[in-house]
């Protein structure tokens, strides 16, 4: 078997550069909007195990996650500069691409024989790793294996990376969706919980950046001619030549990170569109049929749930809190046979509470766990009756982000909207307990959604209005919801 | 405040000492590989040894904090001292050591300078705060 360098063996190389430096760009922007890392589930404030922040957050004053946030250059992050919903959809349309690539790549390897160049066939090579490291140790190049494009050590870290490091961060990076935690919560907890997923997959990040550096080490110390040569040309040919046409195909990588950069910083909306259409296909066709089957155990609850907004600060709300809300209404009407105004207690009383532990995911990557208790979501749906062009269920916020949330990045109603028949789905639910007391103010009070398959930011605190409609086009900025609009998140939060 | 911060005391402690276990190790090495041993070298590779086993054993005694302190104090003079005194054993002629003189191209001496340079590295981010030893505490409530 000719373990050579076929030309798609080639194309794959340059196309996985592309990726995966798209890839870990976006990832780092993901991180900036909760720069920190914990092994619990439950991101208790203080266990982290590492930060990535100077914020220090104040102790005699209501903060929220939103405060955390962090803004990172667009030298390491995708597109940089606090813009989560674009870093979201770059790594996700870089992940559809890199497992698009990786499935081809896999698929060649072994449908061509190519795979002989990273098996290793005796425990001998193991001896001859070692002696490689010896030998790079004396400032000296290793033999290659004979008959092989690498020397022992080389073949063995390209198998980890191919087979091991590749795998292990789609594994660990699809542990963080919530519809698949929701579905498959044992599989979460494979890797240790929530947090420990994302501090592993952040792990793995690093072991590409440091496999990344020694990679290009190597190349230089070999001779970057030569092997360029065989990573453009498929031999050891026109060195000038290969490393001309290499450092042009890195310029032209770099070219494709600077123009996704500008394009997310100038025209955000245009960038979710695109990628949002991309994401959308796996979205929908693969996680939007999960649903939720989670309960946690009672020792598991977390004894402070993180928060992700902050209450409203009008009169109006102040007073109905002051009196335990006896005066809130929640109007439910819009594309319905039914509409109805109930008071909390008419609520309460529409049907036998439901109660489910569940992990919450912010969209921001910290997770917590809690006990929601409530009116099943389907229930109050079949109570209205919607109408057969009712599509669409707008949740309605007291939040007003012009004057509650200062480190929002948008003024206006807080509203989400959820697809209708996302409606009837386990585990939806219109909270008003939480832990068992009535639902802080912190947390959304008096009612709160409960979408156990999606991140946090679609389940609408506050809420006193609930409208079925056909289309969202002339809500607010008509992207689905005010995180939508403003932050330029995709409408559907399976991951 | 650093904008990097990790609270692995363990993990932190733990690597240093692989490194400092590493580099005593790699003494232990040359004094069973060398051909020649003057005696200068026995007792060099000895303090090396027993000072970097003992550096280990103190950066864990954590019954105040001078004794682990005290431990990554020694481990980095004995890795400055190994880091100035390699180059100059390269450079000088040394009894009974002639064969070594100009070279650079041996791996324990390599592998043995890698490992200073790695517990230096992580006594320096401990001192600017980026890591914790063990024995120290993170004030995080945040």
């Amino acid at each position: 078997m000719l373990l050579d360098y076929p030309a798609w063996l080639r194309i794959d190389h340059w196309l996985n550069v592309l990726f995966l430096t798209l890839l870990l760009r976006s990832g780092f922007e993901i991180l900036s909007t909760h720069p920190k890392l914990y092994w619990h589930a439950d991101s208790a404030p203080g266990t982290e195990w590492a930060r990535f922040t100077r914020k220090v957050m104040p102790t005699n004053k209501l903060y929220d996650t939103l405060d955390e946030e962090e803004d990172y250059h667009p030298l390491i992050a995708l597109p940089g500069h606090r813009e989560l919903g674009m870093g979201r959809h770059w790594h996700f349309a870089a992940v559809i691409g890199w497992i698009l690539l990786g499935t081809t790549y896999y698929i060649l390897l072994f449908a061509t024989g190519q795979w002989h160049r990273y098996w290793p066939y005796s425990w001998s090579i193991f001896t001859e790793a070692w002696n490689d490291i010896v030998t790079y140790a004396c400032f000296n190049l290793p033999p290659l294996l004979p008959g092989e494009p690498l020397d022992a050590i080389q073949k063995l870290t390209y198998a980890a990376v191919i087979f091991v490091l590749a795998p292990f961060q789609i594994l660990t990076g699809a542990a963080q969706s919530p519809a698949i935690e929701a579905r498959f919560p044992r599989y979460v907890r494979l890797f240790g919980g929530r947090q420990a997923a994302r501090s592993l997959h952040f792990l793995g990040l690093l072991a590409f950046v440091v496999f990344i550096v020694i990679h290009l080490a190597m190349v230089f110390f070999w001779g970057w001619g030569r092997l360029t040569a065989l990573m453009i040309f498929g031999s050891v040919r026109n060195a000038y030549w290969a490393t001309g046409l290499s450092l042009l195909i890195i310029a032209a990588i770099v070219a494709v990170h600077i123009a996704a950069t500008l394009w997310s910083q100038r025209s955000p909306s245009s960038v979710r569109r695109v990628l949002g259409a991309l994401i959308s296909l796996p979205r929908k066709g693969l996680l939007r049929r999960l649903d939720s089957r989670q309960n946690y155990p009672v020792r598991m609850l977390s004894t402070e749930h993180r928060v992700n907004g902050k209450p409203p600060t009008a009169e109006f709300y102040k007073v109905m809190a002051v009196h335990n809300f006896v005066d809130w209404r929640l109007r439910v009407g819009g594309l319905v046979e039914q509409p109805m105004t109930l008071d909390l207690a008419g609520l309460r009383a529409l049907a036998e509470p439901q109660t489910q532990r569940v992990l919450h995911n912010c969209v921001q990557g910290w997770t917590s766990v809690g006990e929601w208790t409530g009116l099943p979501l389907g229930t109050l749906v079949d109570l209205v009756q919607p109408l057969p062009q009712a599509r669409y269920i707008c949740f309605m916020s007291m939040q007003d982000n012009s004057t509650d949330e200062p480190s929002a990045e948008g003024g206006g109603q807080f509203y989400e909207i959820l697809d209708l028949k996302l409606a009837h789905k386990p585990q939806m639910l219109l909270a008003y307990v939480m832990n068992g007391q009535p639902l802080p103010i912190k947390h959304g009070a008096p009612l709160r959604l409960r979408a156990e398959t999606q991140v946090g930011f679609k389940m609408a605190k506050w809420i006193n209005q609930i409208e079925f409609v056909d289309d969202y086009a002339h809500i607010g900025k008509g992207r689905g919801g005010w995180r939508e609009d403003n932050v330029y998140y995709g409408m559907d939060g399976e991951i | 405040m650093t904008s990097i911060a990790f609270n692995l005391p363990r993990t932190v402690t733990l690597a240093a000492d692989a490194a400092l276990l590493g580099l005593a190790g790699l003494h232990a090495y040359m004094l069973v590989a060398a051909v020649h041993r003057p005696g200068y070298l026995v007792v060099y590779c000895g303090v090396m040894i027993i000072g970097c086993v003992v550096a280990v054993g103190a950066t864990w005694i954590d019954v105040d904090d001078i004794v682990p302190a005290a431990g990554w104090v020694a481990g980095a003079i004995l890795c400055m001292a190994f880091m100035i005194g390699y180059p100059i054993s390269r450079m000088v002629s040394l009894p009974g050591l002639s064969a070594l003189t100009g070279r650079w191209d041996l791996a324990p001496g390599n592998l043995a300078l890698a490992c200073a340079v790695a517990f230096l590295g992580l006594y320096l981010t401990v001192l600017f705060g980026v890591n914790v030893a063990f024995g120290q505490r993170r004030g995080w409530y945040d």
